[in-house]
């Protein structure tokens, strides 16, 4: 058995407990507008331009047969890239990467232990993604895979996955990190085209039956950043019986990688993030909900 | 209120705000400043006429203790003052008249302070008489003399002190120290000062050593009886670190304005095996958590199972930035030295150079000889300088004449070591403080102390494994170009060749991104390395451990050295110590961590030093603080030897080499020591801007 992964990142803080090193499972079921990890929403193998390297060469523009490269202007408009890759394999500088490559999960587990010895305690292998469930056979032989070899298992989840998968990930993964999109379910539908009921209802599963779970919420100013998401977000890890939760903010970092998979057109800009005043000022909000 | 930079948010504050505004102004350079009235002391040649090596060493070292300006400023609890600015220039600072030397001085050891403060120096004039009854030659007794006429000096020197000094405090700590043994834990940091701020006058550069150690039973037995608070002690270990910092300057010079090797070793086990940081130990470090002094740049000892308040510590001070903070893996480097033959009681008591190679302190006469390793496969292997062809059927041939060069090399340096006494001349200053000196009645560079060390070092390994990478690549694997078209590229500097000058810089397997196969190869060349420094041990009394380093070297390093196979131009600043060169490291501080300690660093007794660079969004919070003790966590348990971690925003060094007016304190690891970042030239700025791998969390 084979999956695709975006990406292994080694040394990271923020995805979990302790010292990590975090894999990035390609596909996603939602379309956040917000996506910091754009790379990773389609399922299959995709070209990643970086400009900065391209020696102007026009190798690019002549193979492709949807027009996608032009050598001004938008380097790189993916809308009507077939995924032909034939860009990737004619690149003579690298500019083009592909994204997207394909390990078995014993293979991909021992290089996701390299860092072992910078564990610890808490630390450990976190599965991230997009979606980690998109690729769920693959997903639960990799967390078999690096228990075996003495690593812990977290996983950042959408929640968005079938409940029957529910009791096979809750005898693997030792740290649930939850994202809810949104508490209002109108506002999450229209900005992740996915429905938030079946997510909520996984996470309630999930936490009845002992999960260890850090609920998060990205906060958008000009979307939701209002007490009463924070609030509701506060209330549901607390009635469901997360850990823990915390709120995220919004940042367009990721606006280079859309340039890269060719939407550079899709990027949410600075006016969303919002200011630090009004983070502290939610998270306070947030943590009275759930500490209650 | 005084606000010190930090690299991710706020410093705690503990001291009071009169010592914090003395570390300010002194930081700030202006006691550094004032040495500009007064640089050295002049000698008439005819005063030099006829005498003989001591006899003009000892005038100048006496003129000094009498003439040199004392310097007593407001509020400081420490007395005595290293006022000759010559002297932070590693020369006795008396110079001729037409601004010529007479003499250098030393710098490279630590000396043993630990002993003035347990015995005294009037003890050390004892044992000085004591050996002049003795049979001794004519140079053994003028040596002997010019030891008492050091000692007549310091006394000369600190009865001015005694004289200018009006604080009773200050005055009453000062009257007993050093000449007789500290009863007092304030007794005993003047007692450190004051024989450290006096060798410092006379031009040397001496390392401190393990200052937690030497204070720690005085502190709790002031602390017992009620003579201190905590508070007090930590207010004058500030005090003391504030000195430190008196050659401050802020001018531009090179390798930057701090670089005296003044090291301070912490914590670490004791021959018994115990745990030796204390109190003392905390107190320090909260000092410099505190307050951003590089300089004494603090080496601390630990290994895996070190108490974990004092891990978390050391991490508390590294993610301020200003490169305060390293550690040494002691577990390995007592086992290595043990290993090369060092009895335990000796090795357990390991400090430096005042840099980061290790030695014995006080004990040891130290010289290190700075060598490219790489330059031997451009110059020697590859033939780059000339015309001669070259021919390797396989990467194997290849490799073993890389070997080859090696062994020409080595053979070389350990003819050069043979004859290493040679150099002998005065330096009783060292030669008083330094075990053996007085016994043997042989000066410092003549043998006298118990341990005389010539370390190789080679830098320029990790270059030369990634050399031979690209050209396996491309030449023995691929098999794209022969050996002989990539030299002639190489020689003509990649010209006509961008495309395959990006792909070879643009390859992965390069050493630093934890790819077997470079860290194979690096290790294969640093054991031959350290096979060729072993083969002999000890030969005409001069010990030859092993080390890797650069220290800055990769600068002018790069003006000899011609194009690079693994894709970069001449020209190009590469590997320091043994580091990934600059912009190979594509992978995390953990891989680089991975790639350093993959090397068996066992055997290379006299060190290595691994530089990690982390931006301070990787060391802000909690999540931080447990980021930076995991990477100590795994370079012990992977086998590193000495890591320093400085935490620094490459924005913020962009924005300092344009405004350096708004940095005048910010302070950079460079690699044994610290230094104002506005301080450093132009290459050195760039080499630190560029350094290792931007530990990306």
């Amino acid at each position: 058995m084979q999956g695709i992964i975006t990406n292994i990142q080694r040394l990271s803080l923020h995805d979990g407990p302790g010292l990590r090193t975090a894999v990035f499972l390609k596909g996603c079921p939602l379309r956040c507008r917000w996506c910091h990890n754009p790379e990773t929403q389609l399922s299959r193998p995709q070209p990643l331009v970086y400009t900065d390297k391209c020696l102007g060469c026009g190798a690019c523009a002549s193979v492709c047969p949807q027009g996608c490269h032009r050598m001004e202007g938008v380097r790189f408009d993916s809308t009507a890239c077939t995924l032909c890759l034939q860009c990737v394999k004619v690149c003579p500088a690298g500019a083009i990467e592909l994204c997207g490559e394909m390990w078995e999960p014993d293979r991909l587990a021992e290089t996701l232990v390299r860092d072992k010895p910078f564990f610890g305690d808490e630390g450990g292998v976190t599965l991230s993604g997009g979606e980690p469930t998109m690729q769920a056979a693959f997903a639960l032989e990799l967390m078999d895979e690096v228990k075996k070899r003495g690593a812990g298992v977290a996983m950042e989840t959408c929640g968005a996955f079938a409940p029957a998968l529910l009791s096979e990930l809750l005898s693997r993964v030792d740290h649930f990190l939850w994202d809810v999109k949104d508490t209002d379910p109108v506002r999450h539908q229209k900005n992740t085209g996915y429905p938030l009921g079946p997510i909520l209802e996984n996470l309630r599963r999930a936490c009845s039956e002992g999960a260890d779970v850090c609920v998060r919420g990205i906060i958008l100013e000009g979307v939701n950043a209002e007490e009463a998401h924070a609030r509701k977000l506060g209330m549901l890890a607390r009635s469901v019986g997360a850990r823990d939760c915390k709120l995220l903010s919004f940042h367009p970092y990721y606006s280079a990688k859309l340039s890269r998979i060719g939407r550079p057109g899709e990027t949410m800009g600075q006016e969303y993030i919002p200011s630090d005043d009004t983070m502290k000022q939610l998270e306070q909000v947030m943590r009275d909900a759930f500490e209650g | 209120m005084i606000h010190f930079r930090s690299a991710v948010g706020e410093r705690p504050i503990r001291l009071s705000e009169e010592t914090r505004r003395f570390a300010w102004d002194s930081l700030s350079g202006k006691y550094g400043r004032e040495l500009n009235e007064s640089d050295h002391l002049t000698l008439r040649r005819e005063e030099a006429q006829g005498l003989s090596g001591y006899q003009l060493h000892d005038l100048m070292i006496s003129r000094i203790a009498r003439e040199a300006p004392v310097r007593v400023i407001p509020g400081e609890m420490l007395a005595g003052s290293a006022t000759l600015k010559a002297a932070s220039r590693q020369i006795i600072p008396v110079l001729y008249e037409d601004g010529e030397m007479v003499m250098p001085a030393v710098s490279h050891t630590t000396l043993g302070f630990d002993r003035v403060l347990r015995e005294g120096i009037d003890c050390y004039e004892e044992r000085v008489r004591e050996r002049l009854e003795k049979e001794c030659t004519a140079k053994e007794t003028e040596f002997l003399h010019s030891l008492l006429h050091v000692i007549e000096a310091m006394h000369v020197w600190h009865g001015r002190y005694m004289e200018a000094v009006k604080d009773p405090d200050e005055r009453e700590a000062l009257k007993n120290v050093p000449f007789r043994p500290a009863r007092s834990f304030r007794e005993g940091l003047q007692s450190l000062w004051f024989t450290f701020a006096f060798t410092r006058l006379m031009g040397n550069w001496p390392g401190i050593g393990k200052v937690d150690r030497m204070l720690e039973k005085l502190y709790q037995a002031d602390l017992a009886s009620g003579v201190i608070t905590e508070d007090q002690a930590r207010e004058l270990l500030a005090h003391f670190f504030i000195k430190g910092c008196e050659w401050i300057t802020l001018d531009v010079c090179g390798s930057g304005d701090g670089q005296h090797y003044q090291n301070i070793v912490l914590a670490g086990q004791d021959a018994q095996g115990n745990e030796t940081a204390g109190d003392v130990t905390r107190l320090i470090l909260e000092v410099v958590e505190e307050l951003p002094i590089g300089d004494y740049p603090i080496a601390v000892r630990v290994r895996e199972d070190s108490p974990a308040w004092l891990m978390e510590l050391v991490a508390r001070v590294m993610r301020h930035g200003s490169g305060v903070c390293s550690i040494y893996n002691e577990d390995l480097v007592i086992r290595s030295l043990e290993e090369y033959h060092y009895p335990h009681e000796e090795a357990v008591e390991f400090a430096n150079d005042g840099c980061w190679e290790v030695q014995i302190p006080g004990k040891t006469r130290f010289r290190y000889r700075p060598m490219d390793a790489y330059i031997l496969l451009q110059r020697d292997v590859l033939h780059l300088f000339d015309s001669e062809k070259v021919d390797y059927p396989s990467f194997e041939d290849l490799l073993n004449a890389c070997f080859d060069a090696m062994d020409r090399d080595m053979e070389k340096f350990h003819s050069l070591a043979d004859s290493e006494f040679t150099l002998d001349r005065p330096a009783s200053v060292f030669a008083l403080l330094e075990d053996g000196c007085i016994e043997k009645a042989k000066d410092y560079f003549g043998g006298g102390p118990i341990y005389n060390v010539l370390s190789p070092h080679y830098g320029g390994l990790p270059d030369m494994a990634n050399a031979l990478i690209a050209i396996r690549t491309a030449v023995y694997e691929e098999k794209s170009l022969t050996l002989a078209e990539y030299i002639d590229i190489l020689r003509r500097d990649w010209e006509g060749n961008e495309l395959l000058r990006r792909r070879q810089e643009a390859l992965k397997g390069y050493f630093g991104n934890d790819s077997a196969q470079a860290d194979e190869l690096c290790g294969r060349l640093v054991q031959h390395f350290i096979d060729l420094a072993r083969q002999v041990h000890m030969r005409n009394g001069v010990l030859r451990p092993p080390g890797i380093s650069t220290f800055g070297r990769q600068i002018e390093w790069k003006d000899c050295r011609g194009a690079h196979a693994q894709g970069k131009k001449c020209g190009e600043i590469l590997s320091g110590n043994l580091n990934p060169a600059p912009g190979t490291d594509r992978e995390t501080a953990t891989a680089i961590i991975r790639s350093h300690c993959s090397v068996d660093l066992s055997r290379l007794t006299c060190g290595t030093a691994l530089d990690i660079k982390l931006e301070p969004s990787c060391a802000k919070g909690e999540e931080g603080l447990k980021g930076i003790q995991a990477l100590m966590r795994g370079f012990l348990a992977l086998g590193g030897f000495f890591m320093q971690i400085d935490v620094i925003d490459n924005a913020v060094l962009l924005d300092a080499c344009e405004h350096p007016e708004k940095y005048p304190t910010l302070t950079v690891r460079i690699s044994g020591w610290s230094a104002r970042f506005i301080t450093l030239d132009e290459n050195w700025q760039r080499m630190i801007i560029e350094r290792t791998a931007m530990g990306k969390m």
